[in-house]
């Protein structure tokens, strides 16, 4: 089955007054129909500036320096900005944002929002859209008569719920979800990843999630990409990755979030911080962190490389060659 | 010799007046007020690890803050080694106090004066109460801090202002300015919960590892009911301003009673894609603490809801020995807890 | 509690300002700011040096209205000339038997023989070279007469052309003397009595351009003193000292004469001594006064908060301009006083600022540690809020210096500036009622007006510079 989306190589480079910070460094992975990636990592690592860059999002000091992003055939890196705005940005890939919360116009019904969205990309009237708009809330398990509220009067977990709405206002194929679940409480967080791939199944959805928080990635998606340091350390299908973490980095990553369930165990922690994105460490960047570094480590850079006969891939000279 | 608990809080209530506009206030007959805490009890011994896990909203950080005397109660008392804290009125027994008594706070980005260098920060709790008087001893009781919570070579990380530190290097100043003191109590709110995943167990070792050097009795507030499991000895598991749970971290989490428990365990995410979870239907979200429904607190979204579960309010009942839950479900009482 | 200058504290100190300077370096207005600031200052601080002369003095250096001296480039300005200044040396010429001395000082011992009348003249020769006759010029001297035995005495001057004109310029008042006496001579040859003197009309002969008739040529000074005595035993001793002659210029300086021909170069360096002090003082103080209203009020709250606000309402409600001519005519005028008056009008805004920004300061977490660790209202004010807050009333200060320079421009441009200071505003004040507009005397009527102008965009620039430096630092994060 050909992948829905297809990133090849990507590198995004934000040029400062010091140099260049190297946000996205060479990152490949595929989406199909039906599916949730999770894009996991710690903060800086370069997960949002990867959504940002594929919905070219991305400021002025931005540079996309290689690499494609390919939705059914056409490469959204090379197209013009009109063309982005027109075709695929929230008809077929939109976004959630990070505090996406505090993203909504704080004098204006989500109701208007949502229409809004709508009308602004498709050539429907406003009535329709407000019929569409209420039909989204319920979809996302909201009321409809909530149509008629105002950000301030809606909870936490409600305004997450209209901004997931807005999100999918459009009909979009895929959708990139940025940290959807921070700030919210752990029941109404539970509440809307429910929704999240409830949706996922009803209207043939893909999603992007990126977040931190690994648990959640555990629960809600079947793939996950790891990064660090704007690079794609280790990837595939989750249960295998869970099961038997192949890259340090994972390994340590996936210990540090302890479980409510099964044996306490020990707390792990990485030494060291993470690389300066400026100047990132010689040969693979996580050496001076890693318990199992070697000498080559510091001198080449291990490539992302499929291992065994499954989908799944890692980077690291452990297993290379 | 009876064990005297460092801490010790009975009938502990927070009511916050809302300030209405002009007119409202003519209108109206009584200023609507916050539940924030409700007559909430619980001990905690020299040493110990004390959980007081809960939603947003549900007290546990108005509690906090009462407990270090940043929030003076609206009712109830609160014992600091024997003595009542609402006693104190004189601001030099109150200061004399204040240094054994410290409180971590959540964002490491706001609890650091960002004009402040690192050293006149952690110093500052010496200077504030006067104990140390020569510089070269402050310079000393600092440098040592530091190198309790990694910050070494201290001499590297002195001079500079918080905005140069990391998330975790700031949290690391914030523990290193509330143990320079050597307190004796300790609350932190939430304190690992803004930074990454990787560096969160490097601060909660270090945290950990001065506490039990010095017996320090701790309260520990966190939303994370998973961390709580890994640190705290006791955990208390709060909802809209009251105690629904108490009991030893393992009995609580393992064999939970309140179905509010049960429902905050079963929605935690666990990094183990195949766990079977129990789908526990939670409705709706919290409450107003306005106007908090009557009742039971939980009725409105407990799936085993019941007729006396709106009318009367459960107490908080001793199941077993130092096991308590606040629920109809678990009604038989052998005697009422306080 | 802690000493002022321990290590750790220098170590601090010095991180600090080099971060802050880091920051304003990159921004490239801001430096420009300074930069103008620093050119005024180094022209307050280094006034003497700049010019000679003293504005509070007055001295009449050239014609009155005189252009720059760089003006002389363009060809219809080309052919004027500058203030010329000559010490005379007299050289005998007739009657030199009666002269015991002659050069700078000259003496005269007249003896007499007969009864006749003697002139003992002295003559000096002067080489002059203007295409444009000076319209004014003035000579100084003293002389006296002792020993006046039957004598009488007169003392004229002269100047004789190349051609041979002569013209008297100045003669003993009153004319033939027989006392003793004496006198400090200096004359302007504008001076009517003088004109009177010499038979001419005021208003209509310029005795300059009479005396000075041919363009090139030399020129020669005539000293004559006659003596007339009554007896034979007749005595007279003249002494006559130092002469010193100056023909005005028509142009003169950097920035030529006003209309009483003071140099204006000068009042402008002195008078950026006034506009920084007081601009940069009011500043101070009002800045002073709003940081303390402002905390207060932000942290200590209730009544306090309330009085405070009101008082600051009601000041603000005051008409400024009026009060303060109101205040200047009870008070006097005195610089002091200007600039107490603008500091007592300016803080209120920075009250207003500093306050909001304590009001969500004192619920950070920093100030609630500070509070768990025992830290009393006032060390948290001082040691917390205030380093917080000095950001934004640094910027504020160095953007209300503009106001303060300005408030003290429009007093003296309306007359009630201090008379005594030499400020931008008292030389528009001059300018505007001495006929510097009429006569269209840019280079008097441009100078402090543009001064005023780049000295307050200059602290605008820096301002609003240090304004970015102060904001991001506060959205920084991660």
């Amino acid at each position: 089955m050909e992948p829905l989306l297809k990133v090849e190589n990507l590198k995004m480079y934000y040029e400062t007054i010091r140099g260049y910070v190297k946000a996205v460094d060479d990152i490949s992975f595929e989406m199909n129909k039906k599916e949730a990636l999770g894009l996991a990592g710690e903060s800086g690592c370069g997960k949002t500036s990867v959504a940002l860059t594929i919905l070219r999002l991305l400021p002025s000091n931005a540079k996309i320096v290689d690499g494609s992003v390919t939705l059914a055939d056409e490469d959204i890196v090379k197209m013009s900005e009109k063309e982005v705005r027109e075709k695929i940005r929230w008809k077929r890939i939109s976004m959630i944002f990070q505090g996406a919360m505090n993203a909504l116009h704080p004098t204006y019904t989500i109701g208007d929002q949502i229409v809004e969205a709508i009308v602004k990309h498709e050539d429907v009237s406003k009535g329709e859209a407000m019929e569409r708009a209420g039909e989204l809330l319920e979809l996302v398990g909201m009321k409809r008569s909530r149509v008629k509220r105002y950000p301030h009067e809606l909870s936490g977990g409600m305004k997450q719920r209209a901004m997931t709405a807005m999100a999918l206002s459009c009909n979009p194929d895929l959708v990139i979800a940025d940290e959807p679940t921070t700030a919210l409480d752990v029941i109404v967080q539970a509440q809307v990843l429910k929704v999240m791939k409830e949706l996922k199944d009803r209207l043939d959805l893909s999603i992007i999630l990126i977040s931190h928080d690994l648990s959640m990635i555990a629960e809600t998606c079947n793939k996950v990409a790891i990064m660090y340091a704007g690079k794609i350390v280790e990837y595939g299908d989750i249960v295998p990755i869970f099961k038997e973490p192949l890259h340090p980095y994972t390994e340590k990553l996936i210990s540090a979030f302890p479980s409510i369930l099964g044996p306490k165990t020990e707390l792990s922690s990485i030494r060291g911080f993470p690389p300066d994105l400026l100047q990132p460490p010689p040969g693979c960047r996580f050496h001076p962190r890693c318990p199992h570094a070697t000498e080559i480590c510091q001198r080449e850079e291990p490539l992302l490389e499929k291992t065994g006969n499954e989908e799944r891939a890692v980077a690291c000279h452990l297993y290379g060659r | 010799m009876k064990d005297e608990a460092t801490m010790e809080v009975q009938n502990l209530v927070k009511h916050f007046e809302i300030k209405l506009g002009f007119f409202k206030t003519l209108i109206t007959k009584q200023a609507p007020v916050v539940h924030a805490v409700d007559n909430i009890s619980f001990k905690i011994a020299k040493g110990e690890i004390f959980g007081l896990v809960g939603e947003s909203g549900c007290g546990k950080t108005t509690t906090g803050r009462a407990l270090v005397r940043l929030i003076e109660p609206t009712e109830g008392k609160i014992f600091f080694q024997g003595i009542d804290l609402a006693s104190l009125s004189i601001e030099r027994e109150v200061r004399k106090l204040r240094r054994k008594m410290q409180i971590i706070f959540q964002d490491p980005y706001e609890s650091l004066n960002p004009r402040m260098s690192i050293f006149d920060i952690i110093a500052e709790p010496l200077r504030i109460q006067k104990i140390v008087e020569k510089e070269e001893e402050v310079h000393e009781s600092v440098a040592k801090a530091m190198e309790d919570l990694d910050l070494i070579p201290p001499e590297e990380f002195m001079y500079r202002f918080p905005h140069e530190l990391s998330g975790g290097q700031r949290q690391r100043v914030a523990v290193a300015r509330a143990f320079v003191l050597k307190p004796e109590f300790l609350v932190a709110d939430e304190p690992v919960s803004m930074l990454d995943a990787s560096i969160r167990s490097a601060v909660l070792k270090l945290l950990l590892g001065l506490q039990k050097r010095l017996q320090t009795a701790f309260l520990y507030i966190t939303h994370d009911i998973a961390i709580s499991r890994h640190i705290c000895d006791r955990i208390a598991v709060m909802y809209l301003g009251k105690i629904v749970e108490k009991g030893s971290t393992d009995d609580v989490i393992q064999k939970p009673l309140h179905p509010y428990t049960e429902a905050l365990i079963a929605a935690v995410p666990v990094p183990d894609p195949t766990a079977r979870r129990i789908e526990v239907v939670i409705k709706g979200e919290v409450p107003s603490a306005i106007n908090p429904p009557p009742g039971c607190r939980f009725h409105t979204r407990c799936p085993h809801a019941t007729e006396i579960c709106r009318k009367k309010e459960p107490p908080l009942l001793k199941i077993e020995k130092n096991r308590y839950v606040a629920c109809h479900l678990h009604g038989s009482s052998k005697n009422t807890e306080s | 509690m802690s000493p002022l200058f321990t290590r750790e504290r220098r170590i601090i100190w010095t991180r600090r300002i080099k971060g802050f300077w880091e920051e304003f370096r990159s921004k490239k207005i801001g430096l420009v700011g300074l930069f103008i600031v620093l050119v005024f200052v180094f022209m307050a601080i280094f006034a003497p040096w700049l010019t000679p002369y003293d504005p509070l003095a007055m001295e009449r250096v050239a014609d009155g209205f005189a252009l720059p001296q760089a003006m002389t480039i363009f060809p219809q300005y080309a052919d004027l000339s500058t203030t010329r200044r000559t010490s005379i040396y007299w050289e005998v010429e007739e009657g030199s038997e009666f002269v015991q001395e002659w050069g700078r000082n000259v003496l005269v011992n007249f003896e007499a023989e007969t009864i006749d009348t003697v002139t003992v003249v002295f003559t000096v020769e002067y080489p002059y070279s203007q295409k444009v006759p000076p319209d004014a010029f003035y000579y100084e001297f003293e002389w006296k007469a002792e020993e006046v035995k039957n004598s009488k005495y007169l003392l004229k001057l002269f100047v004789v052309d190349p051609n041979g004109n002569s013209t008297l310029i100045w003669i003993l008042p009153g004319s033939w003397r027989d006392t003793s006496g004496g006198e400090s001579v200096h004359v302007d040859s504008t001076n009517w009595e003088l004109l009177k003197r010499l038979g001419l009309q005021l208003g209509v002969d310029n005795l300059a351009n009479e005396v000075f008739t041919v363009e090139e040529g030399n020129y020669n000074f005539i000293l004559e003193i006659m003596f007339k005595p009554k007896a034979i035993d007749a005595e007279c001793k003249i002494h006559f000292t130092d002469t010193t002659f100056v023909t005005l210029g028509h142009v003169h300086g950097i920035l030529g004469c006003d209309n009483a021909g003071s140099d204006i170069w000068a009042q402008l360096v002195y008078g950026a001594r006034v506009s920084l002090m007081i601009g940069i003082l009011a500043a101070a103080i009002a800045t002073f006064l709003g940081i303390t209203v402002g905390i207060t009020s932000g942290f200590v709250g209730g009544v306090v908060d309330e009085t405070l606000m009101r008082i600051v309402d009601i000041l603000l409600c005051l008409p400024l301009l009026p009060l303060l001519l109101a205040l200047v005519a009870l008070f006097g005028k005195s610089v002091f006083y200007i600039v107490l008056f603008v500091a007592i009008f300016g803080w209120q805004g920075l009250s207003r600022v500093i306050r909001a920004s304590v009001l969500s300061l004192r619920e950070s977490t920093f100030i609630e540690c500070a509070k768990a660790a025992g830290a009393s209202r006032f060390y948290i004010m001082t040691k917390h809020l205030l380093p917080n807050v000095l950001p934004i009333a640094f910027a504020s200060l160095v953007l209300s210096v503009p106001a303060a320079i300005l408030f003290e421009a429009t007093l003296s441009f309306l007359g009630f500036g201090d008379p005594r200071s030499p400020t931008w505003g008292k030389m528009l004040h001059h300018a505007f009622g001495f006929g510097g507009f009429s006569h269209l005397a840019w280079w008097w009527i441009l100078p402090p007006g543009l001064a005023i102008t780049f000295l307050c965009i200059a602290f605008v620039f820096m301002g609003s510079a240090l304004d970015e430096v102060v904001n991001p630092r506060l959205r920084r994060r991660r």
